[in-house]
């Protein structure tokens, strides 16, 4: 435990120094603050998504009821399919897929970082007077 | 001694002493203070860097960055929390699954998210084939050529055609001028200081970039002069806007802008 927290401790420390770790904890909160602002509603795109949300929903559950039927024929113990596990197996599936999104948009930001002629650092220096 | 006269003579004795003694003390503080310069307004002002205040920040695109990937990674470590909870919830009605712990599930999502990375990219590779001409190289990728032959033929005509960047950039840095100009016209051609409230703070954002700000050489007045008052951050890459105290706008390159800068400064 104790040299786990020493490794994690030294990963920490070596980030610190090359990157802005407090920005990179917390940023995210600016970046929302900034980008919640910019997104806007459109009716005919929400209704369509709930209409296709709510035919998937149905598709898998009845799928889940088959799959649970043609169990229960072998073994009795295995009680119905619930609505819940239809659910919970559609939650993994949209999560895994913003977890992609995620993985995307952190692989195209870390990509511009390494490529941009963009400095991310830039020099500063306080001028004083001569006298 | 009773003598009014003579009484005269004492006070008009000790008047003149007072008097001495006034003109003294005004002879002895005027050369006091001028001999002390606290204040020297003679010529111009001088001055240089401080170089043990010299140190590395990080510029806007940079902050921007750095904000960006902090939400993306809290969003991965959120998906990673929901689908280990989602995982064992079903976990307890199907005892073949194995229980998730919280290092397992970010695994699986970043290795779903790898997966979905390369099936991105090849969906873009084959865009990139299936629209011949529509594209130039740029680094390992492509990016959409400018012409108007090269769109692709499944394109449908825009309605509202996005006007140019550089264009609503350029307005930006218009409408801030028109407001900096408008309180100099007040003010004696006095530019504000920094953030003045007299300027809105939606005219310092530069366009496109949500939380950029225009870079602003406070503390100086309308003139013929051509220095630099008012220039974008290095966020829509190496050719910049500027705004010059004459009132012209240009489009110039960060190495320039530094060098003007360096010149005048400050």
């Amino acid at each position: 435990m104790i040299k786990k927290l020493l490794a994690a401790a030294t990963v920490i420390l070596a980030l610190g120094f090359l990157i802005d770790l407090p920005l990179l904890a917390f940023g995210w909160i600016r970046f929302l603050a900034r980008n919640l602002g910019q997104v806007s509603m459109h009716p005919a795109s929400l209704i369509t998504g709930a209409i296709f949300v709510a035919l998937l929903i149905a598709a898998v559950h009845g799928c889940g009821r088959s799959y649970g039927r043609a169990v229960a024929a072998k073994s009795a113990a295995v009680p119905r399919w619930r609505f819940r596990w239809t659910l919970a197996v559609l939650g993994v599936v949209v999560v895994t897929f913003v977890s992609g999104l995620s993985t995307i948009g952190l692989a195209r930001h870390l990509g511009w970082m390494l490529s941009s002629t963009d400095p991310s650092y830039q020099e500063t220096v306080e001028y004083k007077d001569k006298d | 001694m009773r003598c009014p006269v003579f009484r005269i003579h004492v006070r008009t004795m000790r008047s003149q002493r007072s008097l001495f003694r006034l003109a003294f003390l005004a002879f002895a503080m005027s050369l006091y203070y001028s001999a002390w310069p606290v204040f020297v307004i003679a010529g111009m002002p001088s001055f240089s860097p401080d170089e043990s205040t010299r140190h590395l920040v990080l510029s806007d695109v940079g902050r921007l960055r750095y904000e960006a990937i902090s939400f993306f990674l809290v969003m991965l470590l959120l998906s990673a929390l929901t689908v280990r909870w989602l995982w064992n919830y079903l976990s307890r009605s199907f005892p073949a699954l194995p229980r998730l712990s919280f290092m397992k599930s970010l695994g699986v999502v970043m290795t779903w998210g790898l997966l979905v990375l390369v099936v991105l990219t090849m969906i873009a590779a084959t865009r990139e084939l299936m629209t011949p001409g529509s594209w130039k190289k740029q680094g390992l990728l492509y990016t959409l050529t400018n012409s108007q032959a090269a769109r692709p033929i499944a394109q449908e005509p825009r309605k509202d055609a996005i006007p140019d960047l550089n264009e609503v950039r350029r307005r930006g840095i218009e409408e801030l001028k028109d407001a900096l100009w408008k309180y100099a016209a007040q003010h004696k051609g006095d530019l504000p200081p920094a953030d003045h409230p007299a300027i809105p703070g939606r005219l310092w954002e530069v366009a496109g970039i949500v939380g950029a700000r225009y870079r602003y050489v406070a503390g100086l007045a309308l003139s013929e002069d051509a220095r630099i008052v008012v220039f974008e951050p290095a966020v829509h890459g190496d050719e910049r806007f500027i705004l010059r105290l004459n009132g012209r706008i240009e489009r110039i390159s960060s190495d320039r802008i530094r060098e003007e800068l360096q010149q005048v400064t400050p």
